[in-house]
């Protein structure tokens, strides 16, 4: 198939992702990933530490640890998604980071990331394709500080690269 | 509908983004990374054309009073949490979607970041609190709380409801605004192509 | 399998003997300079490129080899600003091979 040989346009791909889009902000709600990744955190911390997590008052009160939150099925969609699309185009492979400042820096952003996700209630995602669509005024203000996050971003790994 | 029904709805959304995003290598840190540091659109355009079919499909339906609306204050956390991802999206290469889409693709760095969001997830909830300032629910009710930096709720729907003008009305103008940008783009994208040839 | 990062000085790997790579027109061109951007997340291999490309001389053909799918689609985008030519991306087994020549 033409579609698993060549890279599809981003453009194509993200207007048929809008449309879908705008059937799930009729069905259900828009696209989100951070409350889905949330709950799954909590969902692993039950599994470790049972009736240990009700005396966290986050996990007692906001997320309560369900495993029928529609948004987690969002996030494992798009793991099964891409591993079907990597495979028929057979681009699956591993690939391992060679560099310890990789390795460090991934798990420095990877956990800002969560820190994030959590302080702000909102991810990119329901930024970009949720809140601003809405025009929820808080899309503004986290536009404004994504891409101020970006531009700090991009100067640390400027830095760290020396480049 | 039932939980089942909205989790097999997601789970279809889930498959085709995840597929239309692996095969078109979109990416959202890319759309805002590549257009600072090496002048390159071509994510940044995708995300303008997608944030305008959404704001005209949004608001249209936010007028004739259809949709599922995201209940989220306005505050000042919203600002200082995705300044805050946005440095660790710059910094782990990959946002969300991409951390999902690109752990599929058997990514090992992806599968990384993503273990390391739970785990910031996680120690976040940890010093979480009903009460104080990290944006709690007691001040969450869609009401302005200023000691907790909360500025009520605020989106297209409460401006129809406070002005009355339809809602597609603001919508057609953030779509033009959009447009604005898109344009720019192009034309600038143009303009190096022609002092490259 | 330098996990650690103790190859983290030769990062830019020249190779005079890289040989010669045969494009889908025909043409058979000597390759100059190998970049193994191999395991690496966006944006390093752009970066890299970056570096390599205000190194290069005029007429050098660098390949660029990548296996991460979005730095492999940034970096003909990119040729634009940094005076360049992207000839073409050789989907290999396990990486892509981008070519591109400086100007």
């Amino acid at each position: 198939m033409e579609l698993f040989k060549k890279t599809l346009d981003p453009v194509i791909a993200l207007s048929i992702i809008a449309l879908l889009d705008i059937f799930m902000f009729l069905v259900v709600g828009a696209w989100t990933v951070g409350g889905g990744e949330t709950m799954m955190t909590g969902l692993i911390a039950k599994f470790f530490m049972g009736d240990q997590l009700q005396h966290i008052p986050f996990w007692d009160i906001v997320f309560k640890p369900d495993a029928t939150y529609w948004k987690i099925y969002i996030s494992l969609g798009m793991l099964f998604g891409s591993i079907v699309g990597a495979f028929l185009s057979k681009e699956f492979y591993w690939r391992i980071p060679r560099h310890l400042s990789e390795w460090v820096m991934i798990t420095v952003g990877g956990l800002l990331m969560g820190i994030g996700i959590r302080l702000a209630f909102v991810c990119n995602v329901s930024t970009f394709f949720g809140l601003t669509p809405e025009m929820n005024l808080g899309g503004y203000l986290s536009i404004s500080g994504i891409i101020a996050g970006a531009w700090v971003g991009s100067l640390i790994y400027k830095k760290v690269l020396g480049g | 509908m039932s939980p089942i029904g909205q989790c097999l709805a997601a789970f279809v959304f889930g498959s085709v983004a995840g597929l239309l995003v692996q095969r078109s290598r979109f990416c959202n840190t890319a759309a805002l990374r590549d257009a600072m540091l090496f002048k390159t659109y071509r994510n940044t355009k995708a995300l303008l054309v997608c944030m305008m079919i959404l704001t005209i499909g949004f608001t249209a339906f936010i007028t004739v009073g259809e949709g599922h609306t995201m209940h989220f204050d306005v505050g000042v956390n919203q600002m200082l949490g995705l300044f805050l991802f946005g440095i660790g999206m710059v910094l782990a290469g990959a946002c969300t979607v991409s951390t999902w889409v690109k752990a599929g693709e058997g990514n090992v760095g992806a599968i990384w970041a993503l273990l390391f969001t739970f785990i910031g997830m996680f120690l976040f909830s940890l010093i979480w609190s009903y009460s104080y300032w990290p944006p709690a629910p007691g001040s969450m009710d869609h009401l302005p709380h200023l000691e907790a930096l909360q500025f009520g709720y605020a989106n297209a729907a409460t401006l129809q409801a406070k002005t009355g003008i339809p809602a597609i009305f603001f919508g057609l103008f953030q779509f033009l605004v959009l447009f604005g940008i898109y344009r720019a783009i192009l034309r600038k994208e143009a303009r190096m192509a022609e002092a490259n040839t | 399998m330098g996990l650690f990062g103790r190859d983290k000085d030769k990062k830019i790997t020249t190779d005079q003997s890289a040989g010669n790579i045969t494009l889908s027109n025909g043409d058979t061109l000597a390759i100059n300079q190998v970049i193994d951007c191999l395991g690496d997340s966006c944006p390093r291999p752009q970066l890299m490129t970056k570096k390599a490309m205000a190194q290069a001389a005029s007429g050098d053909v660098i390949e660029v080899k990548i296996d991460n799918s979005t730095s492999m689609e940034a970096i003909p985008p990119m040729m634009g600003e940094l005076n360049g030519t992207h000839l073409e991306t050789i989907k290999k087994d396990r990486y892509w091979q981008v070519i591109v020549r400086k100007n």
